[in-house]
């Protein structure tokens, strides 16, 4: 979206170089910036993540060096109730959750967004590789990246007009080289930083280790099947084993293997070949649908760079059916699927089944 | 820099103080010339020594301890009351005085954290409630201790309401079942009538940072015979109590400013209650205020906690510090946390109506025109935040 005249805005700064170059662009364009990091844990803060207070410190850093005020804001509590604890029940429900999609939803573009609104921010600001487009009515939609190789419209499609209204994607017209020579060129002591891991707050990826420690009752021991429903191995738990997954299954099969299933309430996991991941239709709930007829064609991505597969797809009682052209690899239950009309995202949800 | 305003006014004197000039005056040879170890026998050492006692021999008849031997120099008023709860309780355990603390539920975390520390070596640990008025009742005491009650930690004053609490019967109830009682004076030190021997107290413990000194310095009273495990072990410092080179630039400059303080109190004391009555009664003009703790108890001269129903705290502290006006919510380690104050929940307030609490504090430094200044911007801010606010409208939209 582009701003005339000078606006106050707040920027989410995760001590990272693309929420770093998003402050200094909105610097130099003469806003009045004040850059906010979230606190999202509490305790002993095991995680060196993008939003960890190391993160803060970065962050602070980067303000100074610009010169504009920081602040850092506590965001534990309604974390943990939004993000950390569904997360842990969707993966004990063997499903595979994206909890940054979450957090954008949730966290960033509500609670934060109605808190730095208290101070008078007409805008808050993000490092996220995404555009806001307006159609001929003015109406904004969020778009994809400039960047095709970073893109991160799949996390964000759950903004409403509303929200796009009052944000702002600084870097999302630029591509991520763009940024990090821009991030060089400014000095910005973030400059060098290594990437954001996986999922901030799970400490070396490990995701089963964490979600035992909050839900140890999801671990029931269990039988790997085939496809015929022989038993071909032993897990101890769902939780944190993937449609899509091939290794540390520890089965001893002729052919690679993939798990094709998960199953909590019978605490099993199927396996099969790569070819039977394949699926074309699936449903999806918890929608987002911005569409205007009965079924919409769009190109339809279940994961985070994944290939977008020309499709139909009906939004109807608050599900979503989508029928691809030609079958996706493979679909995790709990990801999102996000529905695109070029670069446009038309709406999307969360993925239950498909077939 | 952009974090420069038009304006500055501090107003959150709780939370630290400027080191007074005075105070710099009598450290700063210490850091440089008079540099020695005062454990050095030699010259240079023998006059870091001389300070060292001095400032000891000060600070004792300030506080009125029996001794200065009572007094030990600390790193930090944390460093005391840490030393003090897990020195206390466990010496008396081992001595047979049983193994049961009381602490009040509204202590700093700096008590509280060493509380439940011992909660894990098989003491057990109770959280005692202050009533509605901030002040910990000896009646509330009474019913709680037990012959096997080592030890009694309530603070002198509290730091987010700024109620003084009655030290001296709390200290009077604790020896009746033969139990130690430590206080942390940290809040109250120079600005209440302090006499360690009259308030009977075992232990106390002091900061520096907050009677215009600097930061990093404390002092632990520790009344003889109050059985002590060491904390800090090393060269044997302190008469063995807190090993670790003296620092003897800070405890010159806490003894002077503890003098300073008491020097100045009796025309200091009455010019800050003034200004903190002039700020009580300045926010509860505003509808939906209210004065945090009881107005008629007594209460530090320069602190004052109101609750602003309807904002949050956050958003008023972040729209005043964009004007320069520094105040707080909660006390200062834990306003970074959107979590109710302990303090005040412990009080009887509910979560929603804590979270839009104002802590503000006057000092040396505070003139007229900073209350001015602080009640000319406020308001407006808590009319808008309110406005603005969605929990304005669920909490008096029914009524209105």
């Amino acid at each position: 979206m582009t701003v005339t005249g000078k606006a106050r805005v707040f920027v989410a700064m995760s001590g990272g170089v693309d929420s770093s170059v998003a402050a200094a662009l909105l610097v130099r364009d003469g806003h009045d910036v004040t850059g906010v990091t979230m606190r999202l844990l509490s305790g002993d803060d095991p995680v060196d993540g993008c939003c960890s207070l190391d993160g803060a410190r970065s962050a602070k850093r980067v303000c100074d060096a610009i010169g504009i005020p920081h602040y850092t804001l506590e965001f534990a509590e309604v974390f943990e109730r939004e993000v950390i604890g569904p997360y842990c029940d969707e993966y004990a429900d063997g499903r595979t959750p994206n909890p940054c999609i979450v957090c954008n939803d949730r966290v960033k573009f509500s609670e934060l967004m109605r808190r730095v609104a208290l101070q008078g921010a007409e805008f808050l600001a993000t490092g996220h590789y995404a555009r806001i487009v307006r159609d001929d009515a003015g109406v904004p939609w969020l778009a994809r990246g400039a960047d095709p190789a970073k893109d991160q419209s799949y996390f964000l499609y759950r903004m409403t007009q509303e929200q796009l209204e009052h944000t702002l994607f600084p870097v999302g017209g630029l591509t991520k080289a763009e940024v990090r020579a821009m991030a060089v060129s400014l000095r910005l002591p973030s400059a060098t930083r290594a990437e954001s891991q996986e999922t901030c707050f799970v400490p070396d990826d490990d995701v089963r280790t964490f979600v035992r420690r909050r839900r140890p009752d999801a671990f029931t021991p269990g039988a790997i099947l085939d496809a015929e429903g022989a038993v071909v191995g032993s897990h101890d738990g769902v939780p944190g084993l993937t449609v899509g997954q091939r290794r540390g299954l520890g089965v001893s099969a002729g052919e690679r293997v993939f798990v094709t299933a998960v199953d909590a309430s019978a605490s099993t996991v199927t396996v099969g070949e790569r070819g039977s991941l394949a699926a074309a239709r699936l449903t999806a709930d918890d929608v987002i649908w911005r569409g205007a007829g009965p079924t919409e064609q769009v190109t339809a991505c279940v994961r985070y760079r994944g290939t977008g597969h020309g499709a139909t797809a009906r939004p109807a009682d608050g599900r979503l059916e989508v029928s691809a052209e030609t079958a996706f690899d493979s679909v995790a239950p709990g990801q999102a699927v996000v529905c695109y009309q070029g670069e446009r995202v038309i709406g999307g949800g969360v993925i239950r089944e498909a077939s | 820099m952009s974090d420069v305003t038009p304006r500055s006014v501090y107003l959150d004197y709780a939370a630290t103080t400027p080191v007074d000039p005075r105070v710099v005056e009598v450290m700063l040879p210490f850091l440089t010339e008079r540099f020695g170890n005062p454990n050095s026998l030699y010259a240079l050492g023998r006059d870091g020594y001389r300070a060292l006692e001095a400032a000891r021999e000060s600070f004792a008849a300030n506080i009125g301890a029996a001794n200065p031997a009572e007094v030990i120099f600390t790193g930090a008023g944390t460093e005391g009351d840490n030393a003090a709860v897990l020195g206390i309780a466990r010496a008396g355990r081992a001595r047979g005085k049983g193994d049961h603390v009381i602490v009040s539920s509204f202590e700093h975390h700096a008590i509280l954290e060493p509380a439940h520390h011992l909660a894990t070596e098989g003491f057990e640990v109770t959280e005692l409630r202050p009533r509605e008025d901030g002040i910990v009742h000896a009646d509330d005491l009474r019913a709680v201790l037990r012959e096997s009650t080592v030890l009694v930690s309530v603070m002198h004053a509290n730091n987010e309401l700024g109620t003084v609490q009655p030290i001296k019967e709390l200290a009077a109830a604790t020896h009746q079942v033969g139990g130690y009682f430590h206080t942390d004076a940290i809040q109250a030190l120079g600005k209440v009538e302090w006499d360690a021997v009259d308030n009977g107290v075992d232990a106390a413990s002091f900061s520096a940072h907050k009677i215009y000194g600097p930061k990093g310095v404390g002092a632990l009273y520790l009344k003889r015979g109050t059985p002590f495990d060491v904390f800090m072990t090393g060269g044997g410092q302190e008469s063995k109590k807190r090993s670790g080179t003296q620092n003897v630039a800070g405890a010159t400059a806490i003894a002077k400013a503890l003098d300073l303080m008491l020097a100045e109190r009796a025309t200091e004391g009455p010019r800050l209650e003034a200004l903190r009555d002039r700020v009580i009664d300045g926010v509860l003009k505003m509808p939906h205020t209210a004065l945090n703790g009881g107005r008629d108890v007594p209460r530090l001269p320069g602190t004052a906690n109101l609750s602003i129903n309807g904002v949050e705290g956050e958003a008023m502290l972040l729209r005043l510090d964009n004007l320069g006006i520094a105040v707080s919510t909660g006390s200062a380690c834990s306003s970074g946390s959107l979590e109710p104050s302990h303090v005040l929940l412990s009080i009887g307030l509910k979560p929603e109506i804590a979270h839009g609490s104002l802590r503000v504090t006057v000092g040396r430094y505070t003139s007229d025109s900073d209350v001015d200044y602080l009640l000319e911007k406020l308001p407006p801010i808590v009319d808008l935040l309110r406005a603005m606010s969605p929990v304005y409208a669920k909490m008096f939209g029914a009524s209105a």
